[in-house]
């Protein structure tokens, strides 16, 4: 799959997820969205991590949900009370909001992860509309220097311990601070200087192979977009309401034309004779 | 003017619908409500967002009664959560379907809550309808209206309007979604918690009223779909197949290399 084609399609996944409170078109998403980094991951890219968040993410909203919205009808446990605003009753329906709230999570977490692991971040920055280029280059500089100034900090630390150093309040951690910030500002300065040397900002630019619309690329975004698009429009023309289990837990309404709709961002899931190289 | 509007919904007063003086059928005559056993009667007249509108004249006997008990006394479906400052109204007669833990979001339409006094224009209340009051001869109105709000329902007085063989037939009931067919929910609130000296006799004309909009759609909420009760709808099987359908193909392609090897 393309990156401007993966970048279509994640945008507009995640209108979809956005765009609908029915957990059933978030499953489908988020279904689709594993289906299509299961199929395209590269061999050193792990999707634990990814997994692992994505739980974590939607664990957190079953339990604030649980601890939090005492309405509901169905009582499953009553907490005591000696913390405002968290004692209460525990409903079957606050624990459907939470599902509901972490599947949205889970659904968005997943919908924007081809970007990030199947592609290399200069293959994106590259795909940005002109106007957004440079700062797109920014941004991305920018946040490559976050684990450049971690391991500055840790290099920094082992060797003022070596030296003897030991942490004793606040002001002892001046001797930290102040060497990681030079080693941050001279790291930004070569990093500038290279970005120069390489001609940044000359206005134009070249690429080495650059991507190109291919009639997969071409489908994929088109079926994403209109995917995005039955979704929005059902919403705006209120033929596709918000669902909540509030005041008692029912199934929520599906339409099949949504679910085929939600189906469109299948494309790129589906075994291409030659995937990486036509879409 | 949305905030103001949501503050409608809890009976705080700050909407700015207050001068829709609507005239009474009857004028600012006293109404006669014959129809309900008990010395004083209040009206309740609930207009959906289709347009229809249920009425409903309520009998008590003490001087005022609350909203809340006119709410439960006309045997309305509602719904409410209750909030430090009052309780706020979510559903009744089953509209909305179903809303937000929170009641409303800052998008979604919400019941705005009308008060007239002695078959006056409609205003809007400065107390929540679990501290508003309502003696004789008052009305209590809601309209659910979309998050910028909406106007007034029309002002009727339930208490004259029914006929009189309504005193002794039952009255009409929305039906429950046809869901889950569980108990109501625990909020759903009971009648007076601490009555005044004298309990309220209870005997509400309950005389739902359908007056046909001006569109000529139909009153009733659309009946809850997909319920435990109700079946699994096609959706519903279609989304189980294709549901269905993505976890086998994502379990193919996980467990197809470790197969290979």
């Amino acid at each position: 799959m393309r990156p401007r084609a993966a970048l279509a399609w994640s945008a507009s996944a995640l209108v979809v997820v956005l765009a609908t409170g029915n957990p059933v078109y978030r499953v489908l998403v988020a279904l689709i969205a594993l289906n299509l980094l299961v199929r395209h991951r590269p061999a050193d890219r792990r999707l634990r991590p990814l997994l692992l968040a994505g739980g974590i993410a939607g664990f957190s909203a079953v339990i604030l949900n649980l601890a939090l919205s005492h309405s509901g009808g169905h009582l499953l446990a009553t907490l005591p009370q000696p913390v405002p605003g968290i004692g209460g009753a525990v409903t079957l329906e606050s624990l459907a909001n939470g599902l509901v709230a972490g599947s949205g999570l889970v659904a968005a977490l997943l919908a924007v992860a081809p970007i990030s692991l199947l592609y290399e971040p200069a293959d994106v920055v590259a795909e940005l509309p002109r106007p957004l280029e440079r700062t797109g280059v920014a941004a991305a500089a920018s946040l490559n220097l976050v684990p450049a100034l971690a391991r500055a900090y840790t290099s920094v630390r082992e060797a003022q311990v070596m030296r003897g150093w030991r942490p004793r309040g606040p002001r002892s951690w001046a001797d930290l601070l102040v060497p990681v910030a030079l080693t941050a500002v001279e790291d930004s300065v070569q990093l500038a200087e290279a970005m120069e040397a390489r001609a940044f900002g000359a206005g134009t630019r070249s690429r080495l192979r650059p991507d190109r619309w291919t009639p997969a690329a071409v489908l994929i975004a088109v079926a994403a977009v209109v995917a995005a698009a039955v979704f929005l429009g059902a919403r705006f023309f209120g033929l596709e309401a918000d669902w909540y289990p509030y005041p008692e837990l029912t199934l929520p309404p599906v339409t099949p034309a949504l679910i085929v709709a939600s189906l469109l961002l299948a494309f790129p899931a589906l075994p291409w004779p030659s995937p990486r190289s036509t879409a | 003017m949305i905030r103001a509007a949501r503050l409608a919904a809890f009976g705080i007063a700050a909407a700015a619908a207050g001068g829709l003086a609507l005239a009474a059928p009857g004028g600012a005559a006293r109404p006669v409500c014959a129809q309900a056993a008990g010395a004083h009667h209040a009206s309740l007249v609930v207009e959906h967002s289709s347009g229809a509108v249920l009425t409903f004249c309520v009998g008590f006997d003490t001087a005022t009664i609350t909203g809340e008990q006119v709410m439960d006394l006309s045997g309305v479906e509602w719904q409410s959560v209750q909030y430090s400052f009052g309780k706020a109204v979510c559903q009744i007669d089953y509209e909305p379907r179903t809303y937000p833990p929170g009641c409303f979001t800052s998008s979604s339409p919400y019941w705005a809550m009308f008060v007239s006094r002695q078959g006056h224009g409609w205003g809007t209340s400065n107390l929540g309808v679990s501290a508003q009051t309502f003696a004789d001869g008052d009305a209590l109105g809601w309209h659910f209206v979309p998050s910028t709000g909406g106007a007034a329902p029309p002002l009727i007085n339930a208490c004259q309007a029914v006929a009189p063989p309504a005193a002794t037939t039952p009255p009409s009931r929305p039906a429950p979604p046809a869901a889950t067919g569980v108990p109501p929910a625990p909020e759903s609130p009971a009648p007076a918690a601490t009555p005044p000296e004298e309990s309220p006799t209870i005997s509400p004309t309950i005389s739902p009223t359908p007056i046909p909009p001006a569109s000529g759609r139909a009153g009733r909420p659309p009946p809850a779909g997909g319920g435990a009760g109700a079946g699994l709808s096609p959706g519903w099987v279609v989304a189980a197949l294709t549901i269905g359908a993505l976890a086998g193909w994502l379990l193919l392609q996980a467990v197809a290399p470790h197969i290979r090897r």
